[in-house]
């Protein structure tokens, strides 16, 4: 019995030795083999916990989690108002050199200057997608929600606030971070119209779904989102960024400032920027990435997609989402005035 | 009318089943995407297998089902068997509070327990939000069920026996051994079995008490719905209700073997 007790407690201690990397995570948004390469390099053991938005993993930060968790992955437009709110922490560009391997473009992003609090993990675009077997020609405005003219089926929008709301604003011609209140009314009649010809909102998965089983024809997607399903399973699904701009954004990577485990936490960010780490990560997601050495090791299929890297045309009519500040309470209500109609 | 009658039951039966059969098929089609039917396979089942991640989180649902069902189903029989036996002043208050944590909402006893936790880890250092935390969580509405489905099978209970035993001369201790537990240990199954699956399947109550390691996997799947939920979780949902079937029939032949 006592040997017994002495195994176990040994067998405890050794799984206590083993260094633990917390990571909070989307659901399904890393490759397990990548996962396990860094626990078999670093002899470590990565946890992962996840969230299904992000404004729930910023309620379980503020809420003690910034000193369980060492590693998170906000949306771009968040690292700024975490790192206001001391979540999350100033890296030390010393211990990450792999941020050579970085794109100019990401060596200093608008969403966190000079890659300050976060490291981008991967990038893709917002626009609308249809079947190419059901819509038989090529879509190229936004105008296949907003104007009756350019209807061309049942269609989803996305049901995500800032997204939603942007399209209307650049189908207008505003910026999709515009917070003139006369600019967000004119949003507004735009999607209540919207709605109603369309068959309602719904998350970026949903509503693949209902474009794969033929309900909708035209949805308001995620670019990644319908890659990875066009190359795998449903070659006729097309994607574009409409004529009038679309989103750009970046899931960016940063370390909590309480992190436990920090040094292991650096180890882990810098393994991100890896060239064919990188490269499993995109090659699995089918979002584009931000490491520029990664390029070569990308399935060809991807490499050379305009879907997933746009050309440089489609690239100057992108735009981030940026933190409104105030006029978010704008959005909240004209949100909530569209939904419940 | 009874051609209507077996229409009925049939729609009735379709209803309650036809979801699960849906997710069980879902877990034989080849699409990683689950829209469209593209052929069997038993893929799926195989990649669960070597998906230590999901298995992990398997593996934390199945240990708070069980460590909170036992400490659920002591405590839960326990307070049964003295609300039926004793007398004792507030009876009936104890009674009424019972039914309280039946009633309340679950987001009222989740975000109350989160709340709670903050205070005692402030005061104490202790109460980090992890398994403990949730398995603290899940007993506090279980013991309510268990005591309800104990006492019910209590209340059955002819008391001319207990005083019997003890004209016989059997103590307290030897008395619950000997008559009391045999004759409402269905209750007590049927609480703990009860208990077991709320605790298996509870979202909202985990959801507020979960830390850090401590993903379960209702936490999971309801994480996946944006990302889109794979098939590997279809598989094992209906490894899950194969087994929960399998649990009740074993169940059920022991109760009437009695």
């Amino acid at each position: 019995m006592k040997k017994a007790l002495l195994a176990l407690s040994l067998l405890a201690s050794l799984a206590m030795a083993k260094q633990e990397l917390r990571l909070f995570n989307w659901a399904d948004y890393i490759p397990e083999e990548v996962v396990q390469e860094f626990e078999k390099r670093y002899d470590a053991r990565v946890v992962i916990d996840t969230f299904e938005a992000p404004e729930a993993m910023l309620a379980k930060l503020a809420a003690g989690g910034d000193a369980e968790y060492d590693v998170v992955v906000p949306p771009d437009y968040y690292v700024l108002q975490m790192a206001r709110q001391g979540l999350i922490r100033e890296l030390d560009h010393s211990k990450l050199p792999n941020l050579k391997n970085l794109a100019p473009e990401f060596q200093d992003p608008a969403y966190d200057p000079g890659n300050k609090h976060s490291i981008p993990y991967q990038w893709g675009t917002t626009g609308i997608a249809w079947d190419s077997a059901v819509v038989k020609k090529d879509l190229n405005t936004w105008g296949v929600f907003f104007n009756p003219k350019d209807y061309v089926g049942p269609c989803f929008l996305l049901d995500e606030m800032r997204e939603t709301i942007g399209a209307a604003l650049k189908y207008l011609g505003y910026s999709l971070n515009d917070t003139d209140p006369a600019h967000l009314e004119e949003a507004k009649k735009l999607l209540i119209g919207a709605k109603k010809r369309c068959l309602g909102f719904a998350g970026g998965v949903e509503a693949r779904s209902r474009l794969l089983a033929g309900d909708a024809e035209v949805i308001h997607a995620y670019s990644g989102d319908i890659i990875q399903v066009q190359l795998e399973e449903a070659p006729t699904l097309r994607y574009a960024v409409p004529k009038e701009g679309g989103t750009i954004w970046t899931d960016a990577v940063a370390i909590t400032r309480r992190a436990p485990h920090a040094e292991l936490a650096y180890k882990f960010l810098n393994f991100l920027m890896e060239p064919k780490i990188a490269a499993a990560i995109s090659n699995y997601n089918a979002y584009a990435t931000p490491v520029a050495a990664a390029i070569p090791y990308l399935d060809p299929e991807l490499k050379n997609n305009p879907a997933i890297f746009p050309p440089a045309e489609v690239r100057k009519k992108l735009e981030y989402i940026r933190d409104v500040g105030e006029a978010i309470k704008l959005y909240d209500r004209i949100w909530t005035e569209v939904k419940s109609r | 009318m009874r051609r209507l009658l077996s229409f009925y039951t049939l729609v009735v039966l379709g209803f309650l089943y036809l979801p699960i059969a849906v997710i069980v098929a879902l877990s034989f089609n080849k699409s990683r995407f689950g829209a469209r039917w593209t052929g069997f396979t038993l893929h799926w089942y195989e990649k669960l297998f070597h998906n230590h991640r999901v298995l992990e989180y398997a593996w934390n649902s199945l240990f708070v089902a069980v460590v909170s069902t036992l400490i659920a189903t002591v405590l839960g029989t326990l307070l049964a068997v003295g609300l039926w036996r004793y007398r004792f002043r507030l009876k009936n208050a104890l009674r009424f509070l019972l039914y309280v944590p039946v009633v309340v909402p679950d987001i009222v006893m989740g975000v109350s327990l989160l709340l709670f936790f903050a205070w005692w880890r402030q005061k104490t250092g202790l109460f980090h939000l992890s398994l403990t935390t949730i398995i603290i969580g899940h007993v506090t509405f279980q013991i309510a069920y268990v005591a309800l489905l104990v006492k019910s099978r209590l209340a059955a209970l002819d008391p001319g026996l207990e005083e019997a035993a003890a004209d016989l001369g059997a103590r307290g201790l030897a008395t619950f051994r000997y008559v009391t537990f045999p004759l409402v240990w269905p209750g007590i199954l049927a609480g703990a079995l009860l208990a077991f699956s709320l605790s298996l399947d509870d979202f909202v109550i985990t959801f507020f008490t979960a830390g850090p390691g401590s993903t379960t996997l209702p936490l999971y799947i309801y994480a996946s719905v944006k990302r889109g939920v794979t098939p590997e979780i279809h598989a094992l949902s209906a490894i899950l209700i194969a087994a929960t079937t399998a649990a009740m029939i074993v169940g059920r032949a022991l109760m009437q073997r009695r």
